[in-house]
């Protein structure tokens, strides 16, 4: 309950506002800001709702990790994309 | 097991077809690797009946029966609206000819199987028999990863199979499983009861969770998010606006002059064997229409087509390399940056630079372009990048243009490559905003990791597309090749009076048994056979349609010899420069006498047939013209439309006329002859 608070707590900011290395979470209604065929293919691909990604390379185009899939995205799928950033302690 | 035949999917119901595997996946997850080594090098690459997408298929025997397995297009998901996924949904459906499988290779990637598994879950919500393969096993072992096979199967409802295409290890455990799956088929109650294992195929979330927990059962968990500071730092190069941007240019660069250099040697190697060829049949077969046929029209037009068949393979070889090391997919985003303000997507670089060797190979390699709208505009601009064969052309007019003027004859030249892609990209960023309309695609591209390229891969590959190109795109070339030489042979030009009293000279010269006159009979039985070929030219069918078309191109300052010129060139643009000698009698053995000769070439009424005027409309409809036949029949045979070529001609040509016109009407208004 308590972590779910905190997550809650933590406010939501654009991929693109993430620095090499770190970390975030995916949230439901994270995608909301892009077209439903892009939503469908990210999710595909591994970006999906309540999973957790590093940034490798910030900017354009922003490199992200997710499990063991990196995804280049454009600089405005990634403006688009909200996501939690993790705490200095790595937890999301 | 071995490997025993291939061939394009054959129809069901037939005596000879054997079981049915299809392999499905998603793109990287050594679903080709995993075939290849199935089917061997003899498999073969073919469209999907009705489509121009294409399969790779093969048959592997296994305890002495056949099964033919296709390789469907990598697709990230069944439900995508995306030409690639609709097409495997159709193909494992049945809904497309004849090619539904027996049984469903599911392919998933032992080292991103959590990715995997969710694809898995939606094919398995479909009523087909199923197998699961998991690959790069091996692979998988050396990051300390291992995958309990009987738990999954457990989970997912059918048999799963661990698999290395490289090592091939487990490829016959799984070619005897997908071979008993697919006599056996799935029952009703079977389907049901894997039903109720599985998440619902809807519900994102609940596939999400079911497939956290089948990791954690099969697998010991998620695979964590590992740091690897070194392919983050090759990455961050890669995709800098400076050093990314360097590295693309420089790739691009050596590609390009392979394409261009290193395929001249056995191009011309091909085209000596078939001047040779040509030569040998000339001397053996008795004058008349039927060696005319041959040496002209078959072989004639096969040397035109195969002549391009080393950059076409050395073109697909490199490629392969570069997409198979995970670079292909960086450069596309370095590409993206220029491409995307003219509508057109990263992966539309290799193609319009491959078109300026030859826009054949380019447009085949649009394949690696995922969208088809983004497919089809670059299709459609590929053949304004001056390719190789519109050399001569530029050569011979710029030489008239700026005779002893080499600065700006440079200068030219290069202007003629930027005109040609200047047109190509707006004409992109026009067909994107009209009949090509929809929104961009936006850039998301999986990277691979960096891997060292397989030779042998791109070694299949590029037998494999050489093939399909002499097999599709030789034979409707070949077909168009011989009704052009019948067009420009028949009917037969009777002798003229000229060629009668030249001939008639040489004979009693001949006759003399003088040296002085021996010389002078051969110069004027060359000059006799130049006169012939001319009357030829203006005489057979392809002539009298250069004189009736001819006024469509007076606007351009064009007289009926560089009507037929023109319209000739149409097979081929460098046969320009060879119909303007024949009908100029110009000796063909010295360059530079060539263009000096025809500098001097005069009209029927006595003018010059070259003022700076006509020279620079000419050089202006050459730069931007659709006249490449060849052309044309591959873009029919990529789109699996002629409205596509079609459209794609009369652009191209209307917009040459154009600004061919433009530009003579400005000169001649500013004073320039």
């Amino acid at each position: 309950m308590e972590e779910n608070r905190q997550q809650s707590e933590r406010p939501r900011i654009p991929l693109t506002q993430l620095g090499r290395g770190q970390r975030a979470r995916l949230d439901s209604g994270c995608m909301a800001g892009l077209p439903e065929n892009d939503q469908c293919l990210l999710r595909a691909m591994g970006v999906h709702e309540h999973c957790e990604l590093r940034v490798c390379k910030p900017g354009e185009p922003c490199i992200i990790q997710v499990e063991r899939t990196r995804v280049g995205l454009s600089g405005p799928v990634a403006n688009r994309l909200m996501v939690t950033p993790c705490d200095g302690s790595g937890a999301c | 097991m071995a490997v025993v035949s291939q061939g394009t999917p054959r129809a069901s119901g037939t005596a000879a077809r054997p079981l049915r595997a299809a392999f499905l996946g998603q793109p990287n997850t050594g679903k080709t690797t995993l075939f290849n080594r199935m089917c061997g090098v003899r498999a073969r690459t073919a469209n999907l009946p009705g489509t121009t997408v294409e399969s790779r298929v093969g048959v592997t025997v296994v305890r002495g029966t056949e099964l033919e397995v296709m390789d469907l297009p990598g697709t990230y998901g069944l439900h995508l609206e995306l030409p690639e996924s609709r097409l495997c949904r159709e193909c494992i459906e049945g809904r497309i000819g004849d090619c539904a499988p027996d049984v469903v290779v599911l392919v998933a990637d032992a080292t991103n199987l959590a990715r995997s598994l969710r694809f898995a879950v939606q094919a398995l919500h479909r009523k087909l028999p199923c197998v699961v393969a998991i690959t790069l096993a091996d692979e998988s072992r050396r990051k300390g990863l291992s995958v309990d096979a009987l738990r999954l199967e457990q989970l997912l409802g059918c048999p799963v199979c661990i698999t290395s295409g490289r090592t091939g290890e487990g490829t016959e455990a799984l070619a005897i499983q997908a071979l008993e799956v697919a006599r056996k088929g799935i029952s009703a109650s079977e389907f049901a009861q894997r039903l109720t294992l599985l998440p619902p195929a809807e519900n994102n979330e609940a596939i999400a969770a079911w497939c956290d927990a089948a990791m954690r059962d099969s697998v010991g968990g998620l695979h964590a998010i590992r740091s690897d500071a070194l392919t983050d730092r090759v990455d961050a190069a890669l995709s800098h606006p400076v050093s990314g941007t360097a590295v693309f240019v420089m790739v691009m660069a050596l590609l390009f002059a392979s394409i261009f250099w290193l395929a001249k040697f056995p191009m011309d190697g091909i085209d000596w064997i078939f001047t040779n060829l040509g030569g040998l049949l000339n001397s053996v077969l008795p004058d008349g229409a039927l060696r005319g046929l041959i040496v002209d029209g078959v072989v004639g037009g096969v040397a035109g087509t195969v002549v391009f068949l080393p950059q076409i393979a050395l073109l697909f070889f490199l490629l392969s390399l570069l997409e198979d090391s995970g670079y292909l997919a960086r450069a596309a985003f370095a590409a993206d940056r220029f491409l995307r303000r003219f509508g057109l997507p990263g992966q539309a670089f290799v193609p319009l630079l491959s078109s300026h060797a030859c826009a054949l190979p380019g447009i085949m390699s649009t394949r690696l372009i995922p969208d088809s709208r983004d497919r089809i505009a670059t299709i459609l601009v590929a053949p304004f990048m001056s390719c190789t064969a519109r050399l001569p052309v530029y050569v011979l007019l710029i030489s008239l243009l700026f005779a002893d003027k080499p600065w700006l004859a440079g200068l030219a030249f290069l202007g003629c490559y930027a005109v040609g892609a200047l047109a190509g990209l707006l004409s992109a960023l026009l067909v994107r905003r009209t009949i090509l309309r929809g929104p961009a695609r936006a850039m998301m591209l999986e990277l691979p990791p960096y891997r060292r390229p397989s030779l042998s891969t791109a070694l299949w590959m590029t037998v494999d597309r050489s093939r399909l190109f002499l097999k599709n795109a030789g034979s409707v070339i070949l077909a168009i090749c011989v009704a052009m030489w019948w067009l420009s042979a028949y009917p037969r030009a009777e002798p003229t009076a000229e060629v009668m009293a030249m001939t008639a000279t040489a004979q009693s010269l001949r006759d003399t048994k003088a040296l002085d006159g021996l010389a002078q009979a051969a110069v004027l039985e060359v000059k006799a056979e130049m006169a012939m070929a001319e009357a030829q030219q203006i005489q057979s069918f392809a002539g009298r349609l250069g004189q009736t078309v001819q006024p469509v191109f007076a606007p351009l300052g064009f007289d009926h010899q560089l009507t037929v010129a023109t319209l000739t060139s149409f097979l081929a643009r460098e046969v320009f420069v060879s119909t303007l000698t024949i009908l100029n009698s110009v000796d063909e053995s010295d360059e530079r006498a060539v263009i000096d000769q025809i500098a001097q070439a005069r009209r029927v009424d006595g003018t010059p047939l070259f003022t700076v005027s006509t020279s620079a409309s000419l050089l202006v409809f050459f730069i931007l013209a659709m006249q490449c036949l060849p052309t044309l029949a591959l873009v029919h045979r990529e789109t699996g439309s002629w409205k596509w070529p079609a459209l794609q001609f009369v652009w191209m040509t209307g917009l040459a006329w154009t600004m061919a016109f433009a530009v003579r009407w400005t000169l001649l208004n500013m004073g320039v002859a």
